[in-house]
């Protein structure tokens, strides 16, 4: 049924290593397409980091990604019911849970962000909100159309730039036809 | 329908409760309400005056049911002509003395909440509270606005989760939570009528007007009770679509008087 839903992930850990999965979103329907609103990451970093912050990078997959904890999607109306055939995926079923997904290979890379990280550990941390497309999104249409899926994915230095002392929030927002 | 009211709400300043969920506010369209409500901005607020050096809590908001307590936060009108239905109630904690009970339902929005690692320099608990990307609450745009609805039963919960009780500490994490919402009238229709004893009008008679959904009575609900004037008249309205019934209830004198009810007015 058409109308706008959205989903969160529950707080991920950094998984130590130059690659995590951090949410997927796909569209696995014949007929109905998904039109990709708004994806934002916020990110804390406990730990200090002096090399350079991981990038966090928004792909189109090749294939349709699998594994993972699937979402459950919010309502901005209670009317409208968000087809089944759209699915969103992040890699822990808790907040600060083991990671397990979502498997899915990166295409090409749509939007990329640096992370934040802190150099020396005194002040505030803050976590402003980053944007995984371009705000033209939200007026122009990003569309999935059948078995296409968006993925958003950590792409580090190294491992030690994304230890488990760092932590992510991905929200996503959609449209569905 | 037509918008018939804009509003905001403030929270008080609201401390952490030393565990792990703290409900924070909850924005609510009552049954009986004749509005259904359109959240248009949900933000928040926090300042950490103690130092945390592991992960900062997180503020989740969703659809929620079985919301009690806390304290009813007063409307402030755009336009001081319009009413807010009073069955919408914008709840929030006020420390200790009013919680809120609720039951969040499915996550529409997730905020990570800023934290203080080292008792240093300035800290920004908000750089500019209409900026509308920061610490928003819901998925709001820069461009369009998308409504967010709730209809007459639904809530939305703004609720603290934090990873370990110390993170949400009461001498640390302070809150605040505003919202701005409209109201878009519901289609309804009138029922009415005059209690009368013996013939003559009956001033101070209860009426009590029930809705639901069929003539089964399914889903049904208090609509409102209502005393009568001079004249004995009273009116409501009921939701198209719906089903109301009416009964009344009048005491004089030590006498107490009912009368045949009013089943089925659609």
């Amino acid at each position: 049924m058409a109308g706008f839903f959205s989903a969160s992930t529950f707080r991920e850990i950094g998984n130590a290593a130059t690659t995590q999965n951090l949410l997927t979103i796909e569209n696995i329907d014949a007929t109905k397409l998904v039109w990709v609103r708004r994806i934002t990451v916020q990110m804390d970093t406990t730990a200090v980091l002096t090399a350079v912050s991981p990038l966090i990078k928004t792909s189109r997959t090749t294939g349709v990604p699998t594994g993972g904890t699937t979402l459950s999607k919010g309502l901005f109306d209670s009317a409208a019911a968000s087809n089944a055939n759209t699915i969103v995926r992040g890699s822990t079923a808790s907040d600060g849970g083991a990671n397990s997904g979502p498997t899915a290979t990166a295409g090409t890379v749509v939007w990329e962000q640096f992370g934040t990280r802190i150099h020396t550990a005194v002040g505030q941390v803050l976590a402003p909100d980053m944007s995984c497309l371009p705000v033209l999104v939200e007026l122009e249409n990003f569309v999935l159309r059948q078995n296409e899926a968006l993925m958003v994915h950590i792409v580090a230095a190294a491992g030690t730039s994304n230890p488990a002392t760092n932590h992510y929030v991905v929200n996503v927002c959609w449209e569905e036809d | 329908m037509a918008v018939t009211y804009r509003g905001t709400a403030q929270s008080l300043s609201i401390v952490g409760n030393d565990a792990t969920a703290q409900n924070l506010f909850v924005i609510e369209n009552g049954i009986a309400s004749r509005v259904n409500v359109i959240i248009r901005r949900l933000l928040f607020g926090s300042d950490a005056i103690a130092v945390l050096t592991s992960v900062m809590s997180s503020i989740k908001v969703s659809r929620c049911t079985a919301v009690s307590g806390g304290v009813t936060l007063a409307k402030a009108p755009f336009v001081t002509s319009e009413t807010s239905d009073p069955a919408v109630t914008i709840r929030a904690q006020a420390n200790e003395s009013a919680l809120i009970t609720a039951t969040s339902g499915d996550t529409i929005w997730t905020q990570f909440v800023p934290r203080m690692h080292t008792a240093v320099e300035q800290q920004q608990p908000e750089v500019d509270s209409e900026n509308r990307r920061y610490r928003s609450l819901i998925p709001v745009s820069a461009m369009t606005t998308t409504d967010i609805v709730l209809r007459p039963g639904e809530s939305m919960l703004v609720k603290v989760v934090a990873a370990t009780a110390a993170s949400n500490a009461q001498t640390s994490m302070i809150y605040a939570v505003r919202c701005v919402w409209e109201e878009d009238a519901i289609a309804t229709f009138a029922i009415s009528g005059t209690v009368t004893l013996s013939g003559s009008p009956v001033s101070g008679a209860i009426v009590t007007v029930i809705e639901a959904d069929d003539t089964s009575m399914t889903n049904a609900v208090l609509r409102e009770t209502i005393v009568t004037p001079a004249g004995g008249t009273w009116s409501s309205n009921i939701r198209t679509g719906k089903v109301a019934a009416a009964f009344v209830q009048y005491e004089s004198g030590g006498t107490l008087y009912t009368a045949p009810g009013s089943p089925y007015l659609e």
